[in-house]
């Protein structure tokens, strides 16, 4: 009889390594997001004031907070400024993906200076159009003074233009990202399609329009996807460039979470804050990050 | 290049007004760029009494560095007037060990995980996928307190932790989409040639990897460099990284307003990662495109 | 060398039966090729020789040791892949000498015998290159030496040739068949490419859904396939299949076919009564009638039955002009002449060699002998 030789131990080690590999970093994941998302989401249902306070006390935290002016205020916010931020991001970053698409000398050149702002923090950001935003000594200054009397740039100090003095900050630092994203795009156009359609006579025009860009209907769903995350995770802008303010004008729910939590004494508000922020990306990512999984099977 | 542009042949009149009208755009963008960059250096060199007399866009007079030492080395920042400096080496010594660490279990992570698939490799993957875009304020309360229980509340150890473990997600991704392009039978060919999980990924993985290396290690060089958030939760006083020290600098309410000095504190946080971004960017786009394996 | 038993071999992945129960036994030194088309299990089986895939049921011995447990590294075995998967840091002496160097064989040692594969291969002067530095036939020959040098029990290869030009392909066959010449050395070959199997093979398994078809000598295969799948996979032009009902005739079994001549309908009774099959029992029945078309070529000689037929098309391939010819409504494939030199059109005669006709049952697909 033939016997078969036993496993050998250090064999069956080799066969569980890639799991044992996988494992500190999955665990560290578990730990730190999954369990600590548990963890909040528990304490937002606690009367935890200053310090956590373990004892339940329903959705009370919740009715609170939606009946906060200012979290109405930040969600408002959040609204105006994702949706502008999203949309001109992605209008300008398009437009000039096209541009810089036609054959341009010092294209490399161009696209760092596009792309540069990725590079920074947005507390510079922030503090960097602080400074050009001044209202005594910045831009507003400098047109003035060259005859345009009424010109106005203090957007930062001004109840109804904060928001949009941090639509202007966030496009500056993120309209060269959805640039880039688009230009690797237009370079990964089927180039026979192309072929084919200015030998049908259409228009440079008519095939940007008609074919191209409809042909890139993935990478905006992902510019798009992006962009709104990181508009809903905007924190450090709004503090580096108005404050929230004035009052709370141009407040953000990442910072009214930040407020509640670490100066108001409200943690369970705040907690409340943080899961409703990671209900909204969750609704935008879990279905696209599905989508993208599922379709990569495929390939 | 896209080829819609090389078969448009309009007459040459309009062609000529079109490319002037196309350049056009693009510098009147370029100066919007440009824009901040350029006060940020000119009123970093300017003194106050020309900032105040002048304009915002006027070049300054001379090259007067001092507002430079000054935010290095003597600007207050609360209560210590030390400048940028201890919270530069604080930022410095954070950063490092946090890219290291967050690069090489990505790298190990993303390997395991595509070419020594086991089952449930894929949920895996998407749970840790999905750490990306977790919102950071669900979790920096926990975070606060298990720091508190480590002992390591309001250290730079403390926040070598948090950023290693919060960039892993990227981490992992990049390596695990290079990872994905290597083919299978290279990993088998080294199997049947007697090479195990670590000598494959020593001698034939690691090998592949500098272009996505260099994408991880941009990546989150800036990411930790640039980090707001967790830098204000977490520390104090001496112990903040240079982000939060600057916006205290900036925002520090006593005395005279010294923009200049604001503006070269502003220049000295953001030179690491606009250097890196200078040098090394388009090692950052050509990694993050290129495919692993040629040929 | 060593033989290669494969027992009962079953492979799934959750509810899927990849592998049926597989069973093969190879003695030393023996050439088998593993055919089927994609899906068909064959580079599963592959894999689980060598080592890459776990056996869900089964056993697989190599000489007389049960290897289902051993790992890839301690079977003694090489491996060709279809991809070549040269390591790409390595330069091409580097790549053949890595199994040797993972074995622990001392650095002189390997210099002299990654050498002499070198040599062998005719590729000394590329050790220095790297992978990507090489063309095609290049990279399979270094993908060659790098399982040559181990000097393994048994090769493996998975569709090492079909990234290749035609004529390379034809080139690197021959090479191959030359080393297992050569080493005499017991070779497991994966192909989808049947003529690759029938010039290689002392035997082909044919595998379609995860079971074997028919494991027999080349000859054997192409002249006694064991189902109609094989008859068809295997031989190229493939084999003509034609309904026919068997009828009792003067001599024996026979058939009406419909044949085209001078564009009208003509009936022709096909004499069957010489064939070996038994076919008393199928008559008034259905069955299938298999031709190659070698077996249906123009002109008239005493090898079988002759008839006149009209051709629709020639398709000359150089070698040989093929006819297609139609029959009960239904293309069917002739040989006509060699090489260009005659014109064929209009009607002429065929003959058909109905004696080496193969039949078939339509339901289960089984030749009937």
């Amino acid at each position: 009889m033939l016997t078969r030789p036993p496993v050998k131990f250090i064999d069956r080690i080799a066969r569980a390594l890639p799991q044992i590999v996988v494992a500190p970093g999955f665990a560290a994941i578990l730990y730190f997001v999954y369990g600590f998302i548990i963890w909040t989401g528990y304490i937002s249902l606690t009367k935890s004031k200053m310090l956590p306070n373990y004892t339940l006390i329903g959705t009370r935290p919740y009715e609170r907070l939606f009946q906060m002016d200012r979290w109405s205020v930040a969600i408002e916010n959040l609204f105006i400024f994702g949706f502008l931020f999203v949309f001109v991001s992605v209008i300008v970053g398009c437009l000039l993906a096209v541009l810089l698409d036609q054959k341009i000398r010092a294209e490399g050149f161009i696209r760092t200076i596009y792309l540069y702002p990725m590079a920074i923090s947005f507390i510079i950001t922030g503090t960097a159009w602080k400074w050009i935003m001044n209202p005594s000594l910045g831009l507003e200054k400098v047109i003035r003074d060259w005859g345009w009397e009424s010109f106005r740039f203090g957007w930062t100090v001004d109840n109804n233009l904060a928001i949009y003095a941090l639509v202007m900050a966030a496009v500056w630092q993120a309209s060269g990202f959805a640039m880039a994203l688009f230009l690797s795009a237009l370079r990964s156009v089927d180039q026979d399609i192309i072929k084919a359609a200015s030998l049908d006579g259409a228009s440079p025009w008519r095939i940007y329009l008609r074919i191209i860009l409809p042909s890139m209907r993935p990478v905006f769903m992902s510019a798009m996807v992006i962009l709104s995350h990181l508009a809903i995770k905007s924190f450090d802008l709004v503090v580096a460039l108005t404050g929230g303010g004035p009052g709370y004008a141009s407040t953000l729910p990442a910072n009214f979470m930040y407020e509640m939590t670490f100066r108001r004494n409200e943690i369970a508000v705040g907690a409340a804050s943080a899961m409703v922020m990671l209900a909204t990306v969750a609704a935008i990512m879990v279905p696209y990050l599905y989508s993208e999984l599922r379709g990569k099977k495929h390939v | 290049m896209s080829d819609a542009a090389r078969y448009s042949a309009p007459r040459p009149w309009s062609a000529l007004i079109l490319r002037v009208l196309l350049w056009f755009v693009l510098i009147v963008f370029a100066i919007w760029f440009l824009l901040p960059a350029y006060v940020v250096v000119g009123t970093s060199l300017k003194d106050l009494d020309e900032i105040r007399g002048g304009s915002l866009l006027a070049l300054p007079h001379e090259l007067n560095f001092s507002a430079w030492r000054h935010a290095w080395s003597e600007a207050c920042i609360g209560v210590e007037c030390t400048g940028l400096k201890p919270y530069f080496w604080n930022s410095v010594s954070m950063a490092l060990p946090g890219v290291v660490v967050s690069t090489l279990l990505g790298a190990l992570t993303g390997y395991a995980l595509t070419k020594w698939k086991f089952k449930g490799a894929n949920l895996v993957f998407a749970l840790i996928l999905f750490g990306c875009f977790v919102p950071f304020q669900v979790v920096i309360l926990p975070m606060a307190q298990t720091l508190g229980k480590i002992g390591i509340t309001n250290t730079v150890y403390g926040l070598i932790l948090v950023h290693s473990v919060y960039g892993l997600a990227f981490t992992t991704l990049f390596f695990r989409n290079y990872y994905v392009t290597i083919p299978d039978e290279l990993v088998r060919a080294a199997t049947i040639d007697g090479a195990g999980f670590f000598t494959i990924f020593h001698r034939i993985i690691l090998p592949l990897s500098p272009p996505i290396i260099v994408v991880s290690v941009i990546w989150q060089f800036t990411q930790i460099w640039n980090d707001f958030l967790f830098g204000a939760s977490f520390t104090t006083g001496g112990a903040q990284p240079i982000t939060v020290a600057m916006n205290n600098l900036v925002n520090t309410t006593t005395g005279v307003k010294q923009y200049n000095v604001d503006m070269a504190a502003a220049l000295i946080t953001a030179a690491p990662t606009l250097l890196v971004y200078i040098f090394a960017g388009r090692y950052f786009v050509r990694g993050l495109t290129a495919g692993s394996v040629k040929g | 060398m060593a033989s290669l038993t494969i027992k009962n071999a079953v492979k799934r992945y959750g509810n899927v039966e990849v592998l049926k129960g597989v069973s093969i036994d190879l003695r030393d030194g023996e050439f088998l090729v593993l055919l089927g088309a994609s899906g068909c299990g064959k580079s599963t089986l592959l894999n689980m020789i060598a080592g890459l895939e776990d056996l869900t049921e089964g056993e697989i011995m190599i000489g007389d040791r049960v290897v289902n447990d051993v790992h890839p590294k301690d079977r003694d075995i090489a491996m060709v892949f279809q991809s070549y998967a040269l390591y790409p840091t390595m330069t091409v002496g580097q790549n053949i000498a890595f199994g040797l160097e993972m074995r622990g064989v001392p650095k002189a040692e390997r210099a002299l015998r990654v050498e002499q594969v070198a040599k062998t291969l005719r590729m000394d002067h590329l050790l220095d290159r790297k992978p990507a530095q090489l063309s095609g036939g290049q990279r399979q020959r270094v993908a060659m030496g790098r399982a040559l040098v181990r000097d393994p029990e048994v090769f493996l290869f998975d569709e090492p040739l079909s990234n290749l030009d035609a004529k390379l392909r034809l080139e690197m066959r021959t090479e191959i068949k030359r080393l297992h010449k050569r080493l005499n050395a017991t070779m497991v070959y994966v192909t989808h490419d049947q003529i690759e199997a029938l010039t290689l093979a002392d035997r082909i398994a044919i595998l379609k859904d995860g079971e074997v078809q028919q494991l027999a000598s080349p000859a054997e295969i192409y002249e006694h396939p064991a189902n109609m799948f094989v008859a068809g996979l295997v031989g190229s032009p493939p084999m003509n299949f034609l309904d026919i009902t068997v009828e009792a005739g003067e001599a024996g079994p026979a058939a009406w076919v419909t044949l085209r001549a001078d564009g009208a309908d003509k009936p022709v009774l096909l004499d069957l009564s010489a064939h070996t099959a038994r076919l008393d029992g199928y008559v008034g029945r259905k069955v299938v009638m298999g031709l190659r078309p070698e077996m249906i070529s123009q002109g008239t000689t005493d090898a079988g039955q002759c008839v006149q037929c009209e051709i629709d098309v020639t398709e000359a391939t150089g070698a040989d002009t093929l006819c297609v010819l139609n029959w009960n409504n239904q293309e069917v494939l002739a040989r006509g002449t060699s090489g260009y030199t005659k014109i064929l059109e209009g009607t002429m005669d065929f003959t058909i060699e109905t004696e080496r006709a193969c039949l078939f049952d339509p339901e289960s697909g089984l030749r009937l002998d």
